[in-house]
């Protein structure tokens, strides 16, 4: 490619990891900054996605605080943590100095996130809550109906199907931008679109004729394709104009030709009762499309219907739980809600179970501590157990993740103590079992070899057959009383 | 009931659990016994063997018949981990071409080291923000990157070469080289490089004045003279050295020309060269020989200051060489008249 055009050192320039650090990427909730949205804007908080890659190096540059980057940086700062990552924001400015801070937050999160194994499922349609009773069932982000990587397979992926687009989406501009847009990108393709137009006059001039054929029966293969008149084509186009509305065929043409996201459909009659008809709209109509991927590299899993095995209990029905903060008490200063608010690895989720007057609903909040009110008695705040259940990426990047209550058989698994019945190994009890059986059987005299290998005492003794009697037999009262202990 | 439903509902175990005993009863022999009928068999025949031969068979069943590995003592567990050691020791691959960041100091590069590639792992090639450039230094300038300027490496290992050759050339006719590098966490690299070139370091602030005014500054310090294999001979010259000018170098190195204007302008009137490195924010004509490179990664600075350092190695030591076969190098100092024979002398500052 172009990498043979280029000079040596330029090439070796182009591969080097400087070079391959990605730009940033703009900020989230730089469009969206309403009255609501700039109440709650922090600079230090943390971002719903990361923009910046997170750096690491080797521990002998990191004791000299070499990075890779322009200029060392400070020991104190890099060196005093468990995770040292940092992202730069300048490599150099103004005032001689590399501007980075930790990247410890996203990096962190990635982490937390793979130990709970959530895969992600593709975004629910507009006008469906993820936590209510979801008709279809989740879809992986990683299907390969939808990944559409491949160009006959981004042909053939239906437009809802599809996070990725060539053309922005328009209504998310503002009218500056659109007008840019217009100026610039649109007009000098004015040409090719005319193109387009004419081949799509051709075509459905040819596909008219062969219906004609079809209609007087003769054999629709033996019509050509002939080139449409100017005439003809003027004719075309100003019946393609004249529909105005949204879901005409010419919008349908401009949305192929410049590959937008498709528009959202407004509602029909049927529809008007619901506004937000999901059967009507796409996935991204009315949210922008992702920026990323949407699995957005948190997890690579198509599916979670694996079973975790416990090395001594076997396979169990749930993965362990992880430990969750609760945020929001169901009471708190702003009123009473339904639903508790959890902080699971890095990203605030709804409590999966609602407030009810079930009798064990209510006994499940009681024997959590902090649940139903804010305590401030708990060391360190209140904490739950939860199972993450599905997670989803939205168009803004922010991570939607819904929870279970953990079972208290899956959080006593995960924390050790296992109830009386199996609190005792079971290994020792059947090879218990398969000695005595031995032991008792006539052929016992032989197995002295056996038993001796396994008691390491006994191995020292047997060496004639005479002897060998009289320390089986006793061997077998030492293993009677180590059983009778054992019971 | 149906068996479908059996099955649903009993699994595995309602419907498989039954047959896998009744196969177990199938065999008449277990594996216990098998093995016991084994011994059984064979222990005779190795008895009758070992009355009839004085040489002992190995017996089959090492547990029955009572012979004991032997307890290893800890010497001999100790050299039996050695043996294993040295077996499988060179098995596997062998790790090359690897980045010891100690090594830039301790044994630095030489100049047939310099590449490209080595440069640009130093973080030779990133200059400074663009807001800050200075319009000297366009010819090496390569591009911009992350609002920074990207320095052309090859230019940079030219450079950096033809200083080599400047350094070698000065040692090698016996001139001081001072190397000066005053930031912090340069002061290693400064003394190893002045240690391998011989000559002068400086690590912390010039003084102002040492050559346009080092009779005053310098008149305390202490001057010796040396013959051509570098040995001391002050002692022959009596008082001859009290009169003398105070000595300059030859060649000043500066890794951080920006600091030390006063110490590149005062070599500068007194026509001492000067080498530095020269990032995108500094005037290269500050230097007469300027290494257009990042001075602000403490890497790239032990990069080239030990490339240069082995450098000033190498005209010493052709220097000492041809002194070896009777060639001098060097013009013997002027108005130092030696009372022996020796033909040529050379004089050097002592710090």
């Amino acid at each position: 490619m172009s990498s043979k055009r280029l000079s040596p050192t330029a090439n070796l320039l182009r591969t080097s990891r400087f070079f391959a650090l990605p730009n940033p990427l703009p900020r989230p909730g730089h469009h969206e900054l309403t009255s609501f949205t700039s109440v709650f804007h922090s600079d230090t908080a943390t971002l719903p996605h990361p923009t910046h890659p997170a750096l690491a190096t080797p521990d002998s540059s990191l004791s000299r605080g070499d990075w890779g980057l322009k200029r060392n940086f400070p020991l104190r700062s890099t060196t005093n943590t468990s995770t040292p990552t940092i992202r730069v924001d300048a490599v150099d400015t103004l005032e001689h100095i590399s501007a980075f801070e930790s990247a410890t937050d996203h990096v962190l999160t990635l982490k937390k996130w793979q130990d709970m194994n959530v895969p992600i499922s593709v975004a629910p349609k507009p006008g469906k809550r993820a936590s209510g009773p979801v008709a279809e069932p989740l879809k992986s982000v990683f299907e390969s109906e939808r990944h559409g990587t491949d160009s006959q397979g981004r042909q053939a992926l239906q437009m809802e199907q599809r996070w990725k687009f060539k053309g922005p989406w328009l209504p998310g501009m503002t009218e500056g931008e659109f007008k840019e847009y217009v100026e610039k990108e649109i007009r000098r393709r004015k040409p090719e679109f005319q193109q387009y137009l004419r081949k799509h006059a051709t075509d459905k001039k040819l596909a008219e004729k062969r219906r004609q054929a079809l209609d007087n029966g003769d054999d629709p293969a033996t019509i050509e394709a002939t080139p449409i008149t100017e005439a003809e084509f003027e004719v075309y186009v100003k019946t393609l104009r004249d529909d105005v509305t949204t879901t005409s065929t010419l919008s349908a043409l401009i949305n192929n030709f410049l590959d937008l996201p498709a528009p959202p459909k407004p509602p029909t009659s049927v529809s008007w009762s619901k506004l937000d008809d999901p059967s009507s709209n796409t996935l991204y109509s009315r949210a922008a499309p992702p920026k990323t991927h949407p699995s957005a590299g948190l997890s690579y899993l198509r599916t979670s219907s694996h079973i975790y095995n416990h090395p001594v209990l076997g396979p169990q029905a749930r993965p362990p739980p992880v430990e969750a903060r609760i945020l929001e008490p169901r009471k708190s200063a702003t009123g009473q809600s339904t639903r508790a608010k959890f902080g699971v690895g890095g990203v605030v989720t709804d409590d999966g179970l609602e407030a009810s007057f079930r009798e064990d609903s209510r006994r499940m909040d009681g024997a959590t501590p902090g649940l139903s009110s804010f305590d401030p008695s708990i060391p360190g705040g209140a904490k739950i157990w939860v199972h993450p259940k599905t997670a989803n990426i939205d168009s803004q990047g922010r991570i939607r993740l819904s929870v279970d209550r953990a079972t208290p058989s899956s959080v006593s698994i995960h924390k050790g103590i296992l109830d009386e019945k199996r609190e005792r190994p079971q290994i020792p009890r059947l090879f218990n079992r398969r000695m005595e059986e031995l032991v008792s059987s006539p052929k016992a005299s032989g197995f002295k070899g056996l038993i001796g290998n396994n008691r390491g005492n006994a191995r020292q003794a047997e060496s004639s057959s005479q002897k060998s009697d009289k320390k089986v037999s006793s061997f077998i009262d030492e293993l009677g009383d180590l059983m009778s202990k054992d019971r | 009931m149906i068996i479908r439903q059996l099955m649903l509902r009993q699994g595995r175990r309602a419907l498989f659990a039954p047959t896998r005993r009744w196969i177990r009863a199938l065999n008449t022999e277990t594996i216990e016994a098998s093995l016991e009928h084994h011994i059984r068999e064979t222990q005779p025949i190795e008895e009758f063997v070992n009355s009839q031969s004085h040489v002992p068979v190995q017996p089959t069943d090492a547990l029955t018949s009572e012979s004991e590995t032997e307890e290893l003592t800890t010497a001999e567990t100790w050299e039996a981990i050695q043996a294993q050691k040295q077996t499988t020791g060179p098995l596997g691959s062998a790790l090359s071409h690897l980045y010891r960041p100690h090594e830039l100091v301790n044994n630095p590069p030489s100049p047939k080291d310099i590449s490209v590639e080595s440069l640009i792992a130093a973080q030779a090639h990133l200059g400074h923000s663009t807001s800050l450039w200075h319009p000297g230094n366009s010819r090496y300038i390569f591009g911009i990157r992350s609002g920074i300027h990207i320095i052309d490496p090859s230019i940079t290992a030219a450079h950096l070469r033809r200083a080599c050759r400047i350094v070698s050339g000065v040692t090698a006719r016996g001139g001081i080289v001072l190397f000066a590098g005053t930031r912090e966490g340069q002061e290693r690299c400064v003394v190893k490089a002045a240690e391998l070139a011989g000559g002068c370091h400086l690590f912390e602030r010039w003084t102002p004045g040492s050559i346009t005014n080092g009779q005053q500054i310098l008149a305390r310090c202490k001057t010796k003279v040396v013959d051509e294999f570098d040995n001391d001979v002050t002692h022959l010259f009596g008082d001859q050295l009290m009169n003398r000018s105070v000595l300059k170098p030859d060649l000043v190195v500066c890794l951080n020309p920006r600091e030390n204007y006063v110490l590149l302008h005062e070599c500068g009137l007194n026509g001492v060269p000067t080498i530095g490195i020269v990032d995108t924010d500094q005037d290269p004509t500050w230097v007469t020989y300027p290494i257009p490179a990042n001075d602000d990664s403490l890497r790239c600075v032990q990069t080239i200051a030990g490339v240069l350092g082995r450098a000033g190695e190498t005209g010493k030591k052709a220097r000492l060489e041809a002194a070896d076969q009777g060639i001098i190098t060097f013009n013997p100092a002027e108005r130092l008249r030696n009372p022996g024979s020796r033909s040529g002398s050379e004089s050097r500052p002592s710090r």
